[in-house]
């Protein structure tokens, strides 16, 4: 291996804080002005980002941030994709060992990077059955909307420590013109969108939900139409 | 003719941040802009959704020269097996058939080790290893992109003790290696010699590749930042959040005086409070660079 190759992996060892091989002790401290800056700007873009989880961790943000890079050097060249491993960090036994927590703070910032990944991706075009492409599902222990809006209200004094009681919920994140939205899926709409995923189109997506749900074609025919119509005015239906 | 002799003359440049862009495309509608072209950070607009696309459809419709300034190309990353991140080239490479720049360019340094990003510009040793594998590098990013590819001198803020040759003896062997150009950051000239005080400015200069010199970084930048700093015997930061200091001034004045240069740049990254402070520094920008016949 080139010296080159071994000092450069000796400076990623010096980032993800183990112990040097190579690096004197004037080329260790001076490389950490390096790394003392790169968390400098990962602590403000991961506080705008996260703001709700700033806001618990105001006094500690910067060691969190420095154990966070340190846990989870980024992969990607894109600065934003810094945050897409937060919520992992979050639900590690290294972040919880070490700082008071919750059983919401990853689902928080899970949501929260879905919502910027989606905010960021590419305008993909819609389906030939007319489902939007730029979504995820989101699968959360919590109703994260009203999660979010306890989290940003003053009438409460809200407690790092206290969990918050566990309520199953399946979200649709999607691009809605130039923001994103989030909105709760029942059991039937999101059956609905993975029968769209799988590529079916409308009348075959009503066959198959008479199977499904063996009722008579009116009944169905009129509850397919109204969840249609529901996604057509979230956007969500581009047909 | 010389190498730079290919590329016209752009003249003076900004920064296209997200806080200015309003105040850009305001400028130039009322046509009070003192930049004729501007440059972006092509990583900020690779992959991007319709907001971001849309947002930059508005520059491109001004018609003014959009030209990129990587820092993640990492063009000193030493492992071939890791030094090659297809997703960025991908993305830039359909960037630049958008835009369709004159050249791009990154730092002289690495950012991207074992395939993770670091965040900062690490500074490279100077040594001759290290100007084999940068100059692989470029070859290989030229070839890839198929544009020609300048090399930033970086501020830094360590020497390796594994450095034989000087700054300039590193920058100069790899430009002529690798048959690419220069993007000269006169603050970072100044910052080095006040932190390292290795060299007088004019000896920089004149020693320098200068028929390869196509474009000129100009910044203020942060004094005693960190307290910190001062324990690890620095000075200075690079921060490209200040006014520009007269010293600066005048390493870009005498610049100007040895050789032409294809555009110049006011790289502000924040502190864009009050744009006539800039709109100030432009146009005691474009004075020296009238001075030096380049407007």
């Amino acid at each position: 291996m080139s010296s080159a190759i071994e000092l450069q992996e000796d400076i990623l060892r010096l980032f993800c804080g183990q112990d040097t091989k190579l690096l004197s002790v004037q080329e260790k401290q001076n490389l950490l002005v390096y790394k003392g800056l790169a968390i400098s700007t990962a602590e403000n873009m991961l506080a705008k980002i996260f703001k709700e989880i700033h806001a618990f961790y105001k006094d500690s943000w910067r060691q969190i941030i420095m154990d966070y890079l340190e846990h989870f050097p980024s992969r990607s060249p894109i600065y934003s994709e810094l945050a897409q491993d937060f919520a992992s960090f979050l639900d590690s036994d290294f972040f919880k060992n070490k700082y008071p927590s919750n059983n919401y703070l990853a689902q928080v910032a899970t949501y929260k990077w879905l919502d910027l990944k989606i905010h960021h991706q590419p305008q993909k075009k819609a389906l030939v059955n007319g489902l939007i492409q730029n979504y995820q599902v989101f699968r959360s222990k919590f109703n994260i909307p009203l999660l979010l809006e306890y989290l940003n209200s003053e009438q409460y004094e809200i407690v790092v420590t206290d969990d918050i009681e566990e309520q199953e919920s399946v979200f649709f994140i999607y691009r809605y013109g130039l923001t994103t939205k989030i909105c709760h899926l029942n059991a039937m709409s999101l059956l609905f969108i993975e029968k769209l995923e799988a590529n079916l189109d409308l009348e075959q997506v009503e066959q198959e939900f008479i199977v499904q749900y063996q009722s008579s074609c009116a009944d169905i025919e009129q509850e397919v139409k109204k969840l249609v119509n529901h996604l057509k005015n979230m956007k969500i239906l581009l047909v | 003719m010389s190498y730079k002799s290919k590329f016209k003359n752009y003249g003076l440049g900004l920064g296209l941040r997200r806080d200015l862009k309003e105040t850009i495309l305001k400028e130039i509608k009322e046509e009070q802009n003192d930049f004729s072209w501007l440059e972006i950070v092509p990583e900020n607009f690779i992959y991007l959704g319709a907001k971001k696309q849309f947002d930059f459809q508005e520059i491109l419709a001004t018609q003014l020269p959009v030209i990129p300034h990587g820092v993640n190309l990492s063009i000193g990353t030493a492992s071939k097996e890791e030094n090659k991140d297809f997703y960025l080239l991908d993305g830039l490479k359909e960037l630049f058939q958008e835009i369709k720049p004159p050249w791009f360019s990154d730092h002289l340094s690495c950012t991207r080790i074992n395939g993770y990003y670091l965040q900062e510009l690490i500074p490279l040793p100077f040594n001759q290893e290290m100007v084999d594998i940068v100059v692989d590098n470029i070859k290989f990013l030229q070839d890839y992109l198929q544009l020609d590819f300048l090399v930033e001198n970086p501020s830094y803020y360590m020497k390796y003790e594994s450095n034989t040759l000087t700054e300039l003896e590193f920058i100069n062997s790899v430009v002529d290696k690798a048959n690419a150009g220069i993007l000269l950051d006169v603050n970072n000239i100044f910052v080095n010699l006040t932190n390292h005080n290795d060299y007088q400015y004019q000896d920089f200069i004149d020693n320098l590749d200068l028929s390869r010199v196509v474009q000129v970084h100009i910044a203020g930048h942060a004094e005693n930042y960190f307290s910190w700093l001062a324990q690890k015997q620095l000075k200075i930061l690079d921060t490209h959040a200040a006014q520009i200091r007269q010293e600066v001034l005048d390493i870009f004045a005498y610049l100007l005086s040895q050789t032409s240069i294809n555009a110049v740049l006011l790289e502000r990254d924040s502190n864009f409070a009050d744009f006539s402070q800039l709109k100030i520094e432009m146009q005691a920008l474009k004075q020296i660079m009238h001075q030096g016949a380049l407007v």
